[in-house]
């Protein structure tokens, strides 16, 4: 299988530094660029070889609990996915393989070493037997870097829980892009640790970073490099990433997508209507923080939009009652939406910590997908 | 309706205050640090839902919490309704706090001036600081002075008062109101001038009329008196006067040859006790010693006011050249004058000098020139102690001939050069005596100009003797200087005639030592009021027979000896002041030390006129110390009994002596504490309509109004049952 689509580059790409680590790492079988890093020159924290170029540490974005407690389960596509390796997925292509899917009639050229000569005997017709075969899925997961993920108010060191005070970028606060990286690492961990393909694309306006899908082993260092940039003063424009994306990608993918979905819901639409288009399989991860849900201030304070809205000095305790509705109606808007489009939704607070979550979101998916004609 | 406040200051105050919300309110929107935020779209869209709600209720509580403010500094302000509020305003309280002698008195064991000051702090407590009350004090202690200026730092007016101590010298209740009337220009109208003394005799001499003072008047002050204290039994010594005040006393002499000497004490009885017999015991003592050199018993005859006693000393206890007498009696009611200091000299002989010209070869009595009937008269047997003559030619008179001399008898004066005068008069001024004896053979008396120019003396003599005929007969009474022999004087002066003797024209009554018995004066004893300390004594007739038989009389004897004796006792014994007054002190004198101390550090400084810097309210004895620190001399200070007369003043008599400054305003002291008195006394309004109570629950409800409107009313998750963060638990999971 070729995987040339999937090996593009983004929207203005430009030979980046980081495509050491690519080059480093074997080339595999989907090509020489399969598993490539392909960043936006204009990237903050990540430069090749520099000094400003972040320590990344897996342990960073994963706790040892949190990898504990994921390593035992499987990220399992709800729908037939094209894989290019045989593995554990059902795949819409019948081949090789000890598991039987059904008869169809024979057309010349079929191989005639698939005619099944039992039910040629009984009813005299030419019936070729297909088979399940099983192949490998492709997890493509896409990380919010807008301003507005750059909000936390749980403290870093309470967090991390590793004892590191501050985040690699000198922050006290575990923001949402923190708590949605490590989210974002946790996911492509258990992808390759089944054997699938990940690839990570990391967004905001447009796409800044992307980590071509690839099962190979340095495919995850590469991806904790990509998640050890730090967000943009941009907002979210979803569906111009999503089609940006899709571009990229020709076989069905799972999708994840995390990220505070702090846009219009309209927009919102639009991404997951194309991705549902296009035959993907998504899981939207909205990731919220808790003094977003909460909005328990008390003093009155000028608060500062993250993506340009300007100042706004207001008493809060005032606006709550009317902060939590509009917030809550456009959480609901998009489960809701979410729902609609047959894909998964969960809601990630950044003071929750991750192996759990996860571990009951994956673990609900996969008792579902059994239960469904997918299992 | 008028309408006034109590404390405008405080209003005004408040309505700046209203600033402070809004500068708050300002600052707050300009320091705060911005909060990152996320979800801001959200909060703009409740912030557009609910912003005119916002914006209204912000007006509301900055509104609310401005005339809060306002409210309560008005109220602070005490507004009323009516003007007469403004006479209850700042209040000045000048406190006549008197000090004096008179408050020593203790009929009860407790000293006047610890009631004094108990009313003075009683109108202390009725003042407010916040108010912008002042208090002053003054003493009265005469003279009087300011203590403390005007002040509204009550505590310090008060510790002042707690430290006050009573004094020696008499109360100066008008030079207190003078004070008081100065600071007139420095008060607010509302002004209460609080005499705190006893008011008895002492303290209000009506006998001296009371000086107006301008403007009291139209000020508004009022002037507020306790009620007169009631009479007291007082016995005062008044009086201590060594009779003679150079002792001559040579110790290696017999006993009986002037070892005791002797001195009269005058005492003064004031108060009910007047009227009944009395006896007090006198004793004279040494100043530092408490024994006793000398006592004697003085009976009160009932009504009697006034006695003395002659109290014989032993002459020989007195170790020293100086030394200070103190005549006492036992301590009563009124303690601080019961004692007198006067300070004495003891002398082993007296230095005479007689200019004259010398005369050789032993002369007759019938040949006795003037110099010989003077230096019989100072030594009148070969056994004569006490008195040394040196005799001095008129030519040769000058500045080292007079050094070491105590007196000087210029028996020639018409032999001395002019030049030599003023070298008499420096002698004079450093405290010595001369006597000067017109010449017998003269004609014109021309040295009378230059003598008496020098001496700067106020009398004028005539050139030319006159004589009266028939001869002049003396007078018997006698000036201080012959108070020694007053008593035999009758039989003294009657033998004697004077023929011949010079007229003085210009003379003052008290310098009259002896005169004829038509009134002329036939000795002159003064000096210049302003420089000498000495004395001069000026005889009219020449001691020759052509002039006087006076020689040959006893008379001359006992007259000559008392003129040199009394007179270099006198020139010697000016250095006494009562308390109050700025005493004189001798020649290079610098400074006084008390006489007991051992050390200087509490020396008085003496100013360049002679005098202390400052008046001496507390009685003592003192050296006089030059540069060096050498004595020059002793300068005692006597209580003041003129302010310790304890008869009682009626308020008629008071209000009569105070007439010229205005009616006074009585405080109930009698039977009322002086707390209560002082309420009294120093409320001048009635109570007006207060409107600071409604002002005050206006705010209270204003300020329940903002809570509400700032903590509940706006924010209403305050309110009811609150509002639920966002839950989570919708959207948990994958889809089915």
């Amino acid at each position: 299988m070729a995987e040339t689509p999937e090996t593009a580059q983004p929207a203005a790409p430009g030979p980046g530094p980081d495509k050491e680590p690519n080059t480093a790492s074997d080339p595999g079988p989907s090509g020489a660029r399969s598993g490539s890093v392909v960043r936006d020159p204009n990237w903050p924290a990540v430069t090749a070889g520099g000094e400003s170029r972040p320590q990344t540490d897996p342990h960073l974005y994963l706790h040892p609990q949190t990898l504990a407690r994921l390593g035992s389960f499987e990220l399992r596509a709800k729908m037939i996915v094209e894989g290019v390796t045989a593995g554990q997925h059902r795949s819409p292509y019948s081949g090789v393989s000890v598991e039987f899917a059904q008869h169809r009639q024979y057309s010349p050229g079929d191989d005639i070493r698939h005619l099944d000569w039992k039910v040629y005997g009984r009813t005299d017709k030419l019936q070729v037997k297909q088979y399940q075969q099983e192949t490998n899925l492709d997890l493509i997961v896409m990380v919010d870097s807008s301003g507005s993920m750059n909000y936390g108010s749980r403290s870093f060191a309470e967090a991390s829980g590793i004892g590191r005070q501050a985040g690699p970028r000198g922050e006290a606060s575990w923001t949402k892009f923190d708590h949605a990286t490590a989210t974002a690492a946790a996911l492509a961990y258990i992808t390759l640790h089944q054997g699938d393909r990940a690839g990570m694309v990391v967004y905001a306006d447009e796409i800044r970073s992307i980590v071509n899908r690839s099962s190979q082993r340095g495919t995850w260092r590469q991806i904790v490099d990509v998640l050890s940039a730090h967000p943009v003063d941009k907002p979210t424009d979803t569906r111009r990433v999503v089609d940006q994306t899709l571009g990229k990608v020709s076989n069905r993918c799972l999708f994840a997508i995390v990220s505070d979905l702090f846009e219009q819901t309209d927009a919102i639409r639009a991404a997951l209507a194309r991705i549902k288009h296009r035959g993907h399989d998504c899981i939207v991860l909205q990731v919220l923080d808790r003094a977003e849900m909460s909005f328990d201030f008390s003093d009155v304070a000028p608060f500062q939009g993250l993506e340009g809205e300007g100042v706004l000095r207001v008493d809060p305790r005032a606006l709550r009652r009317d902060y939590l509705d509009a917030i809550g109606r456009h959480v609901h808007a998009i489960e809701t939406m979410t729902r609609s489009f047959a894909f998964d939704y969960q809601q990630v607070s950044t003071h929750d910590w991750l192996g759990p979550t996860l571990s009951q979101f994956i673990a609900k998916r996969n008792a579902m997908l059994k239960r469904s004609k997918f299992g | 309706m008028p309408f006034s406040v109590l404390h405008p200051a405080l209003l005004v105050t408040g309505l700046a205050c209203v600033a402070i919300p809004i500068v708050i309110h300002l600052l707050l929107r300009r320091r705060r640090k911005p909060v990152p935020w996320a979800a801001m779209r959200f909060l703009l869209e409740a912030y557009r839902r609910q912003r005119r709600r916002l914006t209204l209720e912000q007006l509301l509580l900055l509104a609310a919490r401005c005339l809060l403010v306002a409210l309560l500094g008005a109220a602070l302000a005490r507004p009323m309704l009516g003007t007469g509020a403004l006479d209850v305003g700042p209040r000045t309280v000048v406190l006549l706090l008197d000090n004096g002698i008179a408050a020593h008195a203790a009929p009860d064991g407790t000293p006047a001036i610890e009631a004094h000051k108990e009313l003075a702090k009683a109108a202390l407590d009725r003042l407010d600081q916040a108010r912008g009350d002042r208090a002053a004090i003054i003493t009265l202690a005469a003279p009087a002075e300011v203590a403390a200026p005007p002040t509204s730092d009550l505590a310090g007016v008060r510790r002042i008062v707690e430290g006050m101590e009573a004094l020696d010298s008499a109360t100066d209740l008008d030079g207190g109101v003078r004070l008081a009337a100065t600071l007139l220009d420095d008060v607010t109208p509302n002004t209460d001038w609080l005499v705190a003394a006893d008011l008895r005799e002492g303290s209000t001499p009506t006998e001296r009329a009371m000086n107006p003072v301008e403007g009291l008047g139209e000020s508004g002050v009022r002037l507020l008196l306790p009620e007169p204290a009631p009479p007291l039994d007082n016995t005062s010594v008044v009086g201590i006067d060594a009779v003679r005040s150079v002792v001559v006393a040579d110790r290696s002499a017999p006993a009986d040859t002037g070892a005791t000497a002797h001195v009269r004490v005058t005492l003064r009885r004031t108060g009910p006790g007047v009227s009944t017999p009395a006896l007090s015991t006198v004793r004279v003592r040494l100043e530092g010693d408490p024994a006793p050199i000398g006592r004697a018993d003085l009976r009160w005859p009932a009504g009697q006011q006034t006695a003395s006693v002659t109290v014989p000393i032993d002459s020989g206890a007195i170790d020293g050249p100086t030394a200070v007498l103190v005549g006492e009696i036992d301590r009563d009611a009124l303690g601080a004058d019961n004692g007198r200091r006067q300070a004495i000299e003891v002398r082993r002989s007296l230095r005479v000098g007689v200019v004259a010209r010398a005369r050789f070869g032993r002369v007759g009595v019938d040949q006795f020139a003037p110099a010989d009937w003077v230096r019989l008269a100072l030594q009148p047997t070969r056994r004569s102690a006490g008195i040394e003559t040196v005799d001095i030619e008129p030519a040769t008179l000058d500045s080292a001939r007079l050094a070491g001399l105590d007196a000087v008898v210029v028996v020639e004066p018409d032999a001395v050069a002019e030049a030599a005068w003023p070298r008499v008069a420096a002698f004079v001024q450093a405290g010595g005596l001369a006597l000067l004896v017109p010449p017998a053979n003269a004609t014109v008396h021309l040295w009378t100009t230059p003598a008496l120019d020098a001496l700067a003396l106020p009398w004028t003599v005539s050139r030319e003797a006159v004589e009266p005929d028939p001869p002049a007969r003396l007078a018997p009474d006698a000036g201080p200087l012959l108070g020694l022999i007053s008593g035999e004087l009758t039989f003294l002066v009657e033998p004697v005639s004077v023929s011949r003797m010079l007229a003085f024209d210009q003379y003052q009554p008290g310098d009259v030592v002896l005169a004829t018995s038509d009134g002329r004066p036939l000795a002159l004893a003064g000096h210049d009021p302003r420089h000498a300390r000495g004395l001069v004594v000026l005889l009219a007739a020449a001691v020759d027979p052509a002039w006087t038989d006076l020689p040959a009389r006893p008379l001359f004897v006992a007259m000559i000896q008392e003129l040199v004796r009394q007179g270099v006792g006198l020139a010697h014994a000016r250095h006494a002041a009562v308390a109050g007054a700025a005493p004189g002190v001798p020649r290079g004198t610098a400074e006084l030390a008390a006489l007991q101390a051992r050390d200087r550090a509490d020396a008085i400084r003496i100013g360049a006129d002679g005098r202390t810097r400052s008046p001496m309210r507390s009685a003592g004895a003192w050296r006089a110390l030059d540069e060096r620190g050498g004595q020059r001399g002793v300068v005692v200070v006597n209580p003041d009994v003129a302010g310790s007369t304890t008869g009682a003043r009626t308020r008629a008599e008071i209000e009569s002596w105070l007439a010229p400054i205005g009616a006074p305003g009585w405080i109930a002291t009698g039977e009322t504490a002086p707390q209560q008195a002082m309420a009294d006394a120093m409320t001048v309004a009635p109570e007006l309509p207060d409107f600071a109570r409604p002002l005050l629950l206006i705010a209270f409800l204003l300020l329940l109004a903002e809570s509400w409107l700032g903590r509940v009313g706006s924010h209403p998750d305050r309110f009811g049952a609150g509002i639920a963060p966002l839950s989570r638990s919708r959207g948990a999971g994958p889809s089915p």
